[in-house]
């Protein structure tokens, strides 16, 4: 059943901090998806009855549901030339030396050892289509504190994937691209916290894209039981390559009565990937589901983290950075759906474009009869150093009660010569007068990330504007 | 601060979007004396300050800046910073998202490369202690920068930079506009003590008020572009009382 097939070596590239390294699979799909390649993937993971039906109801679904039409162009998204599935090493590793030196190498460059050292409570890399390395600091194992790759949860957690595992947040027949994902889906990070445990440590996981053309659909679901809370922080990078790759993911979230998640995420795929995904949260009495993320790098990014406002007094918040260079088109945003009395949103979206990048914001705000008292407020900020690139701002509002209090701001800022000028004269040069600018735009996503985070999303802004300015 | 350094304007002409503004500027400022430059509004006097400091708008047509050995007016703005010559701006720019303290940790580090005495934790404490000398309270400090301060705020903000940063020549571009007389005096102090610290000064200013304070050593009067004369600190009293009419 198994076939170890050598791809090509990959090439090196200088692509903003991404680096290409050969690939090593284990298995590797035929290109395209089938009914047998669904069914393929299922057996290989040894997966129970119910997990296959899913995945084959899901690619029913997908076959029948259109491409999406209502946002960026996806017309040079072929699905017929994409590898579904991937396995890179058969088992998974517990300790960091028993991991291959490429892929540590890898790692390494990318600063994951040293993130766990330093403070984060686990880890686990996702590289190509599985966790291949997890680890969860015992004090919050003992507490009940379940964190590792999805693959896994089934095996072990069937009761609480079944449960959760898009059957109530996120469907399969949603949309084309939640139905391709619940048929191919592997990998990705499963994180339960129990009744009160609150852990006060990051947990994160670094997720890789390596081989040409290959999808990668990591499916992260995490429970937040009541009075629980925990921040979970999701890394993505991914080499150049020139076919077009596409990443579909899928977050689900629940917030349970009284709990906390924060959830990261600073992605920066290459610039060849269509990176579309959906992430959603439901929030229950007096939970808090804050989403903080910058989007980097890809070709097309169409991601709108969504918070279901369920209980009393639920709260969602969001804060998202996107940045668009030359060829790209981010079209990011938030969705806040409020069901439910007393409950409040906070939407602060900023985007940088340039040198001829599009960046658009999409929200969607909801507020249904019944909802009263509920705020929200919505904050768009733009900057753009120049003349070429485009910005935009299409919110959608549809507010069924009147006793609500909602606000909305656009703005869109250009780095002026006055600006400039004035940092100058301090002694700064012009590349670091900018530079400062375009980080003090930043500085509410960045204060909210852990400090070697803040520090990487800085130093990947700069390497992705070089050159572009001036 | 050893080295000295004299500030030397020849013959300057400068235009701003293709209209000439300086005519021929001739000045002279030695190492640690204070000069004011006074005149009436659209007289040239930001531009001259601007030109200095070489903001792209300000186009030198004719003639030369030197500051020592460095050639100013074939410099770049930040290498002029870096040099010594340091300007307080009539409307500094709000940074969004970067406070004074960001910004002054940034830009000491250019100036101090070379110094190995230098201690972080020290220049910000000297920042603390600056900050407090001119009355701004903590929440200014971390703050973005300039953003929603009051005109007043922003000028203080101006004077703690220059005070913060190694300056051997700096240039005080109406600072006296939109403070109140308290305000004025604690920003008099501060450059009473750049001046006895051997820092030379240019103030361009409207009025005689801060030169209560603050002993020049020479005024003078600039008109459509061109000093039109100079004198000691009873010329800038004498303009207080009959105004400008006088001499242009």
């Amino acid at each position: 059943m198994k076939t170890q097939t050598q791809a090509p070596i990959g090439e090196q590239t200088k692509d903003g901090g991404a680096t290409a390294i050969p690939d090593r699979f284990l298995y590797r799909a035929k290109k395209g998806i089938t009914r047998e390649v669904v069914e393929e993937i299922s057996t290989i993971k040894n997966e129970p009855a119910w997990m296959r039906e899913l995945r084959l109801k899901s690619f029913e679904e997908f076959m029948r549901l259109p491409v999406p039409t209502w946002g960026p162009d996806l017309s040079g998204l072929h699905f017929d030339e994409i590898t579904y599935y991937q396995r890179t090493e058969e088992g998974r590793y517990k300790s960091w030396d028993d991991v291959p030196a490429d892929i540590k190498n890898t790692f390494e460059k990318i600063g994951v050892p040293q993130a766990e050292r330093a403070f984060l409570a686990g880890v686990i890399g996702q590289y190509e289509s599985e966790g291949f390395y997890q680890k969860l600091r015992p004090k919050w194992e003992d507490k009940g504190v379940i964190f590792c790759d999805t693959d896994t949860a089934v095996q072990k957690y069937p009761e609480l994937v079944k449960e959760y595992f898009m059957t109530k947040c996120v469907k399969t027949s949603e949309h084309k691209l939640a139905a391709l994902h619940g048929a191919v889906w592997s990998g990705g990070s499963f994180l339960y916290v129990p009744n009160g445990v609150h852990v006060d440590m990051p947990l994160q996981t670094y997720f890789r894209m390596n081989a040409r053309a290959s999808g990668q659909f990591e499916h992260t679901l995490i429970i937040v039981d009541e009075g629980a809370s925990v921040q979970y922080i999701e890394g993505c990078t991914a080499p150049m390559y020139n076919t077009s790759s596409l990443h579909a993911a899928v977050v689900e979230i629940f917030v349970k009565k009284g709990a906390r998640c924060r959830y990261t995420t600073i992605q920066n795929w290459s610039k060849d990937v269509y990176n579309l995904n959906t992430k959603r949260s439901i929030v229950e009495e007096d939970g808090i589901q804050e989403w903080v993320g910058g989007s980097m790098g890809s070709k097309t990014t169409m991601l709108y983290p969504c918070s279901i406002l369920q209980g009393r007094g639920a709260r969602a918040e969001h804060l998202n950075i996107a940045v668009a260079g030359p060829g790209q088109h981010k079209d990011t945003g938030a969705k806040v759906i409020h069901l439910a009395p007393q409950t409040s949103s906070t939407v602060i979206s900023k985007s940088i474009s340039f040198g001829g990048g599009i960046s658009t914001y999409r929200g969607q705000l909801k507020i249904v009869k019944g909802a009263k008292g509920a705020t929200s407020h919505v904050q768009c900020d733009a900057l753009m150093p120049d003349n070429i690139s485009v910005s935009n701002t299409v919110p959608y509002i549809t507010v069924d009660e009147e006793d609500v209090t909602i606000g909305h701001e656009a703005k869109i800022g250009r780095i002026s010569e006055e600006q400039v000028f004035y940092l100058m004269s301090r002694g700064l040069t012009e590349e670091e007068a900018i530079n400062l600018v375009v980080q003090g735009f930043m500085e509410p996503v960045i204060k909210t990330l852990p400090l070697e985070y803040a520090v990487e999303l800085n130093r990947l802004i700069q390497l992705e504007m070089e050159g572009s300015l001036g | 601060m050893n080295i000295m350094s004299t500030l030397t304007i020849k013959n300057l002409h400068v235009t701003l979007e293709a209209k000439p503004i300086l005519n021929g500027i001739n000045l002279i400022l030695p190492q640690g004396k204070t000069h004011v430059i006074m005149g009436p509004n659209g007289s040239g006097k930001s531009t001259l300050g601007n030109t200095i400091l070489r903001h792209p708008s300000c186009k030198i047509a004719r003639g030369t800046i030197a500051f020592g050995k460095n050639k100013l007016s074939s410099m770049k703005t930040d290498e002029i910073a870096r040099a010594g010559v340091l300007l307080a701006l009539q409307h500094p720019q709000a940074v969004s998202g970067v406070s004074v303290t960001n910004l002054l940790t940034i830009a000491i580090r250019k100036f101090s490369v070379k110094r190995k005495d230098f201690k972080m934790a020290h220049f910000r404490n000297d920042i603390k202690e600056t900050a407090k000398a001119l009355h701004i309270q903590d929440e200014f400090l971390s703050r973005s920068l300039n953003d929603g301060f009051s005109g007043g705020e922003k000028k203080k903000m101006e004077i703690l930079q220059l005070s913060l940063l190694p300056a051997k020549c700096v240039i005080i571009d109406e600072i006296d506009s939109g403070l109140d007389i308290d305000a004025l005096k604690l920003v008099a102090k501060q450059i009473t003590k750049l001046r006895a610290r051997g820092v030379s000064i240019i103030i361009i200013t409207h009025y005689n008020r801060i030169l209560r304070w603050i002993k020049a050593d020479r005024v003078h009067i600039l008109h459509k572009g061109k000093i039109i004369k100079s004198g000691t600190q009873a010329l800038a009293k004498d303009i207080e009382k009959n105004g400008y009419s006088d001499y242009i």
